[in-house]
């Protein structure tokens, strides 16, 4: 059972680092679409995003403390 | 014509608007509502989700800090989901200037869509406002179908969920009149077919007579 369990940790830990990445890249491209469209997010479109990455970051701290310790 | 429809400021097209002299008119996102019904169905499923997790890591496989890792990964991934949502959304607009029809969609990280239609390529044949169902008739929205007469087919440019689709309709209605007012894009018919629209006391003008284009003197024999 304690074998399934490491799995699943490593398993929604590879899942919730993957929407970290995918959310900083997002910012990234969001910043390139306003050199390809010159349409600017609003400030609270850009905030989202910001907040967006970060609670993945801090989700992904969380999931990394309960599999570690 | 009425007033210029924009959703955001005119600023924004410096590098759409690339022909000169191109005078934008109509600049629309699809309505709010498209994201309304995406988010409702996104949060749904997620409570589901969550629920399902909640059931296997209490009882199936009793373990605590899974349940946790589960629900934290369940709350980011349908954030992160939530968020590509309304960025596709504000990245997809469609645009109508004199002279061309663009629809762009940008996906970032996934796809960039450029559609442009030329007008002066193109003849309009049909402008059909759609508007279906109880909710889409209180919030006044609908599809837009343009149909074209292009050479070899017949080719339909449709806006989708656009809000106020009756007054856009009828602006793109005009534009597209005042662009077939324009010499080169009247029909052209048979010289022979003058005569019978003079007897039926037809107005004329609409039309441009080969012989007008090609005059007798300087036409060129085709046929050895």
């Amino acid at each position: 059972m304690n074998y399934v369990i490491t799995l699943l940790h490593i398993m929604f830990l590879f899942i919730a680092l993957m929407f970290m990445f995918f959310n900083i890249a997002y910012i990234k491209e969001v910043d390139r679409a306003r050199e390809h469209l010159e349409i600017n997010m609003p400030k609270t479109g850009e905030n989202l995003l910001r907040v967006n990455a970060i609670i993945s970051a801090v989700g992904v701290i969380i999931i990394s403390f309960l599999f570690f310790f | 014509m009425e007033k210029p429809i924009f959703d955001f400021p005119k600023k924004y097209f410096s590098k759409i608007l690339t022909l000169p002299d191109e005078k934008l008119i109509i600049a629309r996102r699809k309505h709010v509502y498209v994201l309304f019904n995406a988010l409702m169905f996104l949060s749904f499923f997620t409570l589901l989700v969550i629920y399902a997790c909640y059931a296997l890591f209490s009882f199936l496989i009793p373990s605590q800090s899974l349940l946790i890792t589960s629900v934290v990964v369940i709350i980011i991934s349908s954030l992160s989901i939530s968020t590509k949502i309304i960025t596709d959304w504000y990245f997809h607009f469609y645009v109508v200037t004199d002279k061309r029809i663009i629809e762009i969609s940008h996906a970032p990280l996934f796809s960039h869509t450029m559609c442009d239609v030329l007008l002066s390529q193109v003849r309009c044949t049909e402008i059909d406002v759609r508007i279906n169902g109880i909710i889409h008739q209180l919030l006044d929205i609908g599809n837009i179908i343009v149909a074209f007469d292009r050479p070899t087919h017949q080719e339909e440019f449709v806006f989708y969920d656009i809000k106020d689709p009756r007054k856009i309709g009828a602006v793109l209605g005009d534009e597209f009149t005042s662009l077939t007012n324009n010499e080169a894009a009247q029909p052209v018919i048979w010289s022979g077919v003058r005569k019978n629209l003079k007897e039926n006391n037809k107005d004329i003008s609409k039309f441009r007579f080969i012989e007008e284009i090609f005059p007798r003197g300087r036409s060129i024999r085709l046929i050895n």
